[in-house]
């Protein structure tokens, strides 16, 4: 019956024709607005790259972290990849006689089109269901989400209509089975009728009989459902690029283009000749991330993830990236085409104030909960610590709590208003050599707060007690010690941060300094992920990890003198920017006699401290406060202990749990401190 | 409008300090030094100032090589150009030769107003600003928490904070500012700026292109004379005195009498 269409493909061939002209274009277009952006290197492992590509596309690994929508997105996923796969085998065998339908394959594929296609619907109904009845709070709905929900649940009906119309019409050779009949010129028949092999077909086929559709009606109405549904596809197809289905091409583009660098890391940037510094345009972006604004779909996991956006503060990773690309939408178009110097005469707003509020810019604690959740890989925090960079190299606007922490740095290179002088005091009769009474290969490295903070200074006197007993050689730098930089770096002061970081390393270049254990996850990040970008090459270690080894190599015995109930929280520079989950419970369950409990969020979906990204030394003066938020889970767990491994979060939750009167109840130590306990030192 | 504003470089008060062998002076080995915290809220009242009505800010500072440093944060804020005076024979000045000295260097340039900060948080005094206005001839506000300039009806009018009040303060310019610490909310250099900083002019003095004669400046041209410098004694530990309320009484009684000695 098909057959009769053939006097139209002329018609087909100018509609697809238009289809693919309009559908190019769109691309096109979105082509050169990221094209807008500066050039970066995104350099080789193509390998890792097809990897990403299969794990997080084909496989759908990052969506399928949450089980319902993970769900039915691969339902439609996989469902329009097979639909798509079938429709190209139709294409090639009828209009390129090309024959791939070897031995039953077409009956196979036939049943794989029948059942995915459902697969395919179920999934869809299950997003409507989703977006229209349950309406997670982190989905905003445009007009396009509806349209495009429904544009794909009628192409899916209407395919189905017109293959049960035509079985209503006794021809049971579907696209599938004609089109390999009609290059083999074998006699099919028998098995293409088989209901077996396309049984959703069959079923709307006894559907259409039985309301008493079949003969000449069901074919005047397959003849306008034929062109309908196709009509409907081409539109849907050209529809991709201008609507949040261009994610259908940027993701995987964007997954394909993943950091391939330390997660941690921060990309340096030149502050010595440079004459603009962050970003205030959009072109001041790299072409990478200004294709992560076309990848992402709104899917708002990193809204639910973001300890900002939870706690009601303005910031939401997913607002933030549509703002930007509805601002490249808007002013892209206008510097297309123009030459560099010519851009700036064209007048539009700056990002950082405008597109996007201070307020959000600031709210950042830098924890990577939105990067980690995001199943199309988008990066998040390099966008803001450019415009932060903005702010404070070029605007010189920010809270004004960091003039004070700026100055800090500069005179005192540590936070506070505190003489440099005083660094090395908490060594004070620990008999702690320094670098320069007794050079070592090992350098404990304090970093700011366990140097200065009464609190903390007893976790660099554990850390130091621990690695005595174990008889590991090793010196500190004492009032040679400066700032490592990580939270000028973070809160956009690259100048600052640069300065302490070459300064640290011409330091520990004066010592050959080869390995460095430190107790700050933030030290430890700047040390691994950035000190290579100025030349400082050492073997970084946090102290859970370096004790975890010393317990492994037999160098200490730990002792069960922990008997609370206790649970780790993650720092999130240990966690998710340096994937050290395991050694601080290995050392954490050596120590306990009742094991150990988990918060809910845990690992890496554990939620932020509050204190990253320079948050530390800053009001949180909007919504509610992260630290009580991530104390008030402790309380929930009935937890009398929290273990930390780093000086922010520890510092963070002595102020939760002060704020929450529970300062007798639930006790928070660092994981060093156990340790020093059970082997009584 | 031209503005000048008198500047210097003066010890980090985080740092804790040390006297030397003489004890006449402190130990600078270990020094980081700043600019005089009120010295930049005058720099911020001479930008804004400029902002407002054009000209130039020139900052002008007496002191070692290493005052260089203050005039380029100064710079890097936004001012225009530097005059560093800068000569060995002028190593224990006291304030009133600073202010001859100063005197000496601002007369040879043009300006409306001469900003400087209220003290310098080293030595304490307070006296060079308006010692300065005395040199100059010309009148003086000291510790000025607002200020507003007409250039167009050439006077200037200030607020100082006094025992239990505010006294609004007019004056005819050129004149001397000194500035309290809540006349503004001094500006964080942008980096461009600190570039620039490096590359701005900065005009270099001795005592003899001021036409002063050494032996007039100086410990040597100083009349007062440093006697000698002394730490404040070290805090001791607090105490807990322990056991019932009523013997504890008692003893408290008894270290006061015996040890503090202020019954």
């Amino acid at each position: 019956m098909e057959t009769v269409m053939k006097d139209f493909y002329w018609v087909l061939w100018i509609a697809s024709t238009i289809t693919v002209a309009f559908f190019l274009y769109g691309v096109y277009r979105k082509w050169k607005l990221v094209k807008l952006g500066r050039k970066e290197e995104r350099p080789g492992m193509c390998g890792t790259r097809i990897k990403a590509l299969l794990s997080f596309g084909l496989i759908q690994r990052g969506t399928l972290r949450e089980a319902f929508p993970g769900i039915f997105h691969s339902f439609i996923f996989w469902g329009f990849i097979v639909l798509a796969v079938g429709t190209s085998v139709v294409f090639m065998q009828e209009d390129l006689f090309v024959h791939l339908l070897f031995d039953e394959l077409f009956l196979y594929g036939a049943l794989a089109l029948d059942v995915m296609g459902m697969v395919a619907i179920f999934g869809i109904l299950m997003a409507l269901f989703r977006r229209y009845v349950t309406k997670p709070k982190r989905l905003d709905n445009r007009r396009e989400d509806a349209i495009v929900l429904v544009a794909l649940l009628l192409i899916l009906l209407t395919g189905y209509f017109v293959q049960g119309l035509r079985i209503a019409t006794d021809d049971n050779m579907g696209p599938l089975c004609r089109t390999t009949a009609e290059l083999t010129g074998e006699d099919i028949l028998e098995r293409c009728q088989d209901p077996l092999y396309s049984p959703v077909g069959h079923a709307f086929g006894g559907f259409f009989l039985a309301v008493g559709i079949s003969g000449g009606l069901a074919y005047n109405i397959w003849f306008g459902m034929w062109w309908f549904h196709l009509a409907l596809a081409f539109a849907t197809v050209a529809y991709i690029p201008y609507s949040k289905l261009l994610h259908m091409i940027a993701s995987p583009w964007n997954i394909f283009w993943k950091n391939t660098r330390p997660y941690g890391e921060i990309p340096s940037i030149d502050v010595e000749t440079a004459e603009t510094f962050g970003v205030s345009k959009i072109e001041e972006f790299t072409q990478k991330q200004l294709l992560d604004l076309y990848a992402c779909t709104r899917c708002g996991r990193c809204q639910d993830a973001c300890p900002a956006s939870t706690t009601d503060k303005p910031l939401s990773p997913k607002k933030l990236l549509q703002d930007l690309r509805d601002h490249l939408d808007e002013v892209g178009p206008k510097l297309v085409g123009l030459k560099e110097d010519k851009r700036d005469e064209v007048e539009r707003p700056p990002i950082p104030g405008e597109v996007v509020k201070d307020d959000e810019i600031w709210a950042c604690t830098t924890c990577m909960a939105c990067q980690e959740a995001c199943p199309v890989l988008e990066e998040v925090l390099d966008k803001i610590v450019d415009m932060r960079r903005n702010l404070v190299l070029m605007e010189s606007r920010f809270p004004q709590e960091l003039m004070q922490f700026f100055q800090n740095m500069e005179r005192n290179f540590n936070p506070w208003p505190i003489g440099w002088d005083t660094r090395a005091d908490w060594a004070e009769g620990l008999d702690i050599k320094t670098m320069a009474d007794s050079r070592a290969d090992t350098l404990l490295w304090i970093g700011c707060v366990a140097s200065f903070d009464d609190r903390n200074k007893r976790v660099s006197t554990a850390v130091a007690k621990i690695l005595k007993k174990a008889g590991v050689r090793f010196s500190i730098l004492g009032t040679e010690e400066k700032c490592c930089g990580e939270t000028l770096r973070r809160v956009g002061n690259e100048y600052q941060a640069q300065m302490l970081m070459k300064e640290n390393v011409e330091i520990l270049k004066k010592y050959g300094v080869k390995r460095i254990i430190t107790p700050c996850p933030h030290c430890f990040n700047t040390f691994k992920n950035e000190y290579p970008q100025f030349g400082g090459e050492y073997e970084v270690w946090h102290h859970t990890e370096f004790i975890d080894k010393l317990v492994r190599d037999g160098k200490i015995k730990l002792k069960r003198t922990l008997d609370k109930r206790s649970a780790y929280h993650d720092s999130c520079y240990l966690g998710r920017h340096n994937d050290i989950y395991d050694q601080p419970r290995s050392i954490l369950k050596g120590v306990s006699k009742r094991g150990l409990s988990e918060f809910e969020r845990t690992k890496n979906k554990s939620f932020c401290c509050g204190a990253g990204g320079g948050r530390m030394w800053l009001e949180e003066n909007i919504g509610k406060r992260i630290n009580e938020e991530r104390t008030q889970e402790a309380l929930d767990l009935k937890l009398s202990l929290v273990a930390t491994a780093c000086p922010y979060c520890l510092t963070m939750f002595e102020d939760g749990l002060k704020a929450k009167d529970a300062v007798e109840s639930v006790k928070v130590k660092d994981v060093a401190e156990l340790v020093s306990e059970s082997l009584g030192l | 409008m031209n503005i000048l504003v008198c500047m210097k470089q003066v010890p980090d008060t985080a740092i804790a300090i040390r006297l030397d062998a003489e004890q006449k002076s402190i130990d600078r080995s270990e020094i980081t030094y700043v600019v005089n915290p009120f010295d930049e809220y005058a720099i911020e009242a001479g930008l804004q100032l400029k902002e407002k009505y054009g000209g130039e800010v020139t900052l002008v500072t007496m002191g070692p090589d290493r005052a260089d440093e203050a005039l380029r944060t100064g710079l890097a804020m936004g001012a225009d150009k530097g005059v560093h005076i800068s000569d060995p024979a002028l190593e224990g000045s006291d304030t009133l030769v600073t202010a001859k000295v100063l005197a000496a260097a601002i007369k040879g340039l043009p300006y409306d107003i001469v900003l400087c900060g209220k003290v310098a948080t080293d030595d304490n005094t307070g006296q060079v600003g308006p010692a300065l206005a005395e040199l100059l001839g010309i009148p003086h506000i000291s510790g000025a928490t607002t200020l507003e300039v007409d250039d167009d009806a050439k006077k200037a009018t200030a607020t100082r904070e006094v025992e239990g009040g505010f006294m609004r303060m007019e004056v005819p310019i050129p004149a001397v500012i000194t500035a309290e610490k809540d006349l503004n909310a001094p500006r964080y250099p942008s980096l461009p700026g600190i570039m620039k900083a490096k590359t701005k002019p900065v005009d270099k003095k001795d005592v003899a292109s001021l036409g002063m004669d050494p032996s007039s400046v100086g410990l040597a041209g100083s009349k007062i004379q440093p006697m000698g410098m002394s730490l404040p004694p070290v805090r001791e530990a607090g105490r807990i005195i322990e056991g019932e309320a009523e013997e504890a009484a008692k003893e408290l009684a008894r270290l006061l009498r015996a040890e503090v000695k202020i019954l």
